[in-house]
């Protein structure tokens, strides 16, 4: 076991109360796994990213257990968890430009990457070696000219380059578990099938485990395995990615999967989900899906649903299938 | 079904740097970014035209040049078979209008709603505007007196909508109207559209990078690339058959829920300072030919649909 989230409880101080935005939320991921996290803005995958980095906003409450590798990140101080950032855990981010800096060369960003690897894996690499090492990950990641983009400024580069030279990054530093935070929204669907690839291509020769937040459902199904449907901090439904997009259960997903645009106009209307996600300071009683749903009765207004496990990967938080 | 916009041999360069009149005296020539270049296109009145490619492959351009927000450097637009100019551009601007990317930098913060969709219009008219949110699906008692800032993202969308559409306009611009937003959002946002557009007689200039959203609401499709139109015609015909070695993958990029499989065209766009000679897409094409290297090709017609490729033959 790779990942393991047990009881965790994310929630935000601000000064209309408190937001409890992670409740009671549990996942296990195994080495080698590739997770997509789905759900509209504000459905609290991008704190789950955070919880699991630890790159919370200092006004974030986390309780609970984040177990990654075998080390429980939640209550460890900043130099413990900087220890693991890199080589165990690494961040992917929408906007790769703000993931570097702006003043420093490419190749000083990853030639430090290329030295933390080294000290911690006490490689006694010197550091021609290591430039070796970093103009190879660059060839492989397929940067054109990869000695002269070493000399560049990240915004000399191109949006899809930028986000290719953070990959690099995490190439170089091999983290056992891989958080990708909307890699692609900001790239071209070209550049995106490009990233796609390469994070697949990372995956099946390194084992690397990828945990991939996205709120393109299709973008999802192209590259993991397991399919998580959140919707207002909570799991909707987790199943295959197969099983998921072949055969969503939960009103949710159904809903979410039919507002995807793939059919011609005269052929039927889009369906959308009337309303939009709650307040996290007015999340409605019972399920909290319940003021949207279709298929909502009596008891969805009153109780919430628990996550029912059934056979195999497959999870459910929904009266429907009680 | 009469024309409504003609584009003829447009071309639109931007100056890569300035040139000072030192530059000048010093005989330096000026480097252009050829940001669009020769382009021809017809759209019918009532139909939905679907401007695809990648970023900086000047489907902005496009959109600004239509909506006469910028001029063509060389070429001419028929806006209703007029020619556009000095002279008629007052007319084309009460008859066009533009919806931008992102709602909430496209309204002034600091309007309130009701004043931000009477502003075209030129006078404060309450009836006009309660009719005109309505037809958005807004109601002018809850929102009329809010600020921007108090709506969601789809909400001001709306507005921006409401506000392209208060005077009537017979042409819109729409630059990437929903990819700012969640999809639940799109898919409300794209009905609206559709049943505007119905209601109106609306022609619509639909600018997008997301093939998903271009197949479901268009007509047509016009694939531009490094600032030419590389394939044009009915969005079916296209989608289903794509002709151009670059729209087979583009679409073959486009995630979906059929295949896992993604492909894409190895390495990027060409600059559009130096461009290549030939085709445009030479470099990245898997079909490539010696004549592609030298010799631009010119549009054929292949099942009803134009194509920019020597695939295909001459014209």
């Amino acid at each position: 076991m790779l990942l393991e989230i047990k009881n965790l409880n994310v929630s935000y101080k601000t000064v209309n109360g408190i937001a409890n935005v992670l409740n009671n939320f549990e996942l296990s991921m195994d080495a080698g796994d590739i997770i997509s996290i789905v759900g509209e803005s504000g459905s609290g995958k991008s704190t789950l990213g955070g919880a699991i980095t630890k790159l919370l906003p200092p006004s974030a409450i986390e309780t609970g257990s984040v177990i990654v590798d075998g080390k429980d990140i939640v209550p460890m101080s900043e130099s413990e968890i900087t220890n693991m950032r890199g080589t165990t855990i690494f961040m992917i981010f929408q906007n790769p430009l703000n993931s570097l800096n702006p003043v420093k060369t490419v190749g000083y960003q990853l030639m430090e990457a290329a030295r933390i690897r080294n000290d911690r894996l006490n490689e006694n690499m010197n550091d021609s070696a290591l430039q070796k090492l970093v103009i190879d990950t660059l060839k492989e990641m397929r940067l054109p000219d990869p000695e002269k983009i070493m000399n560049r400024y990240p915004h000399e580069l191109s949006g899809g380059q930028v986000q290719r030279i953070v990959i690099s990054m995490a190439l170089i530093l091999r983290p056992k578990l891989l958080i990708a935070d909307e890699p692609t929204t900001a790239l071209d669907v070209t550049i995106q099938a490009q990233v796609i690839n390469l994070l697949k291509k990372l995956n099946s020769d390194y084992k690397m485990s990828i945990i991939f937040i996205t709120h393109d459902l299709s973008l999802a199904y192209s590259i993991s395995n397991r399919i998580m449907v959140m919707y207002a901090g909570r799991v909707m439904e987790l199943n295959d990615s197969e099983e998921i997009i072949k055969n969503p259960k939960h009103p949710y997903t159904i809903a979410l999967l039919l507002s995807v645009p793939t059919k011609y106009k005269d052929e039927a209307r889009l369906y959308y989900i009337s309303g939009s996600p709650p307040s996290f300071f007015n999340l409605p009683k019972g399920c909290k899906f319940s003021p949207r749903c279709e298929k909502v009765f009596e008891k969805c207004r009153e109780m919430e649903p628990d996550l029912i496990v059934s056979k195999g990967n497959s999870r459910i938080r929904c009266w429907l299938y009680e | 079904m009469s024309d409504i916009l003609t584009l003829e041999n447009v071309k639109k360069y931007y100056l890569a740097e300035k040139i000072q009149i030192l530059d000048r005296l010093f005989g330096k020539k000026p480097i252009y970014v050829k940001a669009l270049d020769n382009v021809s296109i017809t759209v019918e009145k009532g139909t939905i035209l679907a401007v695809v490619g990648e970023s900086g492959s000047g489907k902005t351009t496009m959109g600004k040049l239509i909506s006469t927000i910028e001029n063509p450097t060389d070429g001419k637009i028929y806006f209703e078979n007029k020619e556009v100019s000095k002279k008629t551009l007052i007319d084309v601007r009460k008859k066009t209008s533009m919806v931008f990317q992102n709602p909430a930098v496209s309204v002034n913060p600091r309007m309130k709603i009701k004043s931000l969709v009477s502003e075209p219009l030129g006078h404060f008219d309450a009836d006009q505007v309660r009719a005109m949110l309505k037809n958005v699906g807004l109601d002018y008692d809850e929102i009329g007196n809010k600020e921007p800032k108090e709506l969601s993202g789809g909400q001001v969308q709306r507005v921006a909508i409401a506000r392209a559409i208060i005077k009537k306009p017979e042409l819109i611009v729409l630059d990437e109207p929903t990819s700012a937003l969640d999809e639940s959002i799109q898919a409300q946002i794209l009905n609206l559209l559709i049943d505007l557009q119905k209601e109106y007689n609306l022609t619509y200039i639909f600018i997008t990078h997301n093939i998903g959203v271009a197949k479901y609401i268009s007509d047509k499709i016009a694939v531009v690339y490094a600032g030419k139109i590389v394939e044009y015609g009915d969005t079916k015909r296209v989608i289903e058959n794509p002709k151009h070695p670059y729209t087979q993958l583009l679409l073959s990029s486009v995630p979906s829920f059929e295949t896992k499989d993604l492909k894409s065209p190895t390495g990027g766009v060409p600059s559009l300072i130096n461009l290549p000679p030939g085709c445009r897409f030479s470099g990245r094409c898997p079909f490539v030919m010696d004549i592609c290297r030298s010799q631009e090709p010119g549009f054929v017609d292949s099942d009803g649909v134009k194509v920019l490729c020597w695939l295909y033959g001459s014209s």
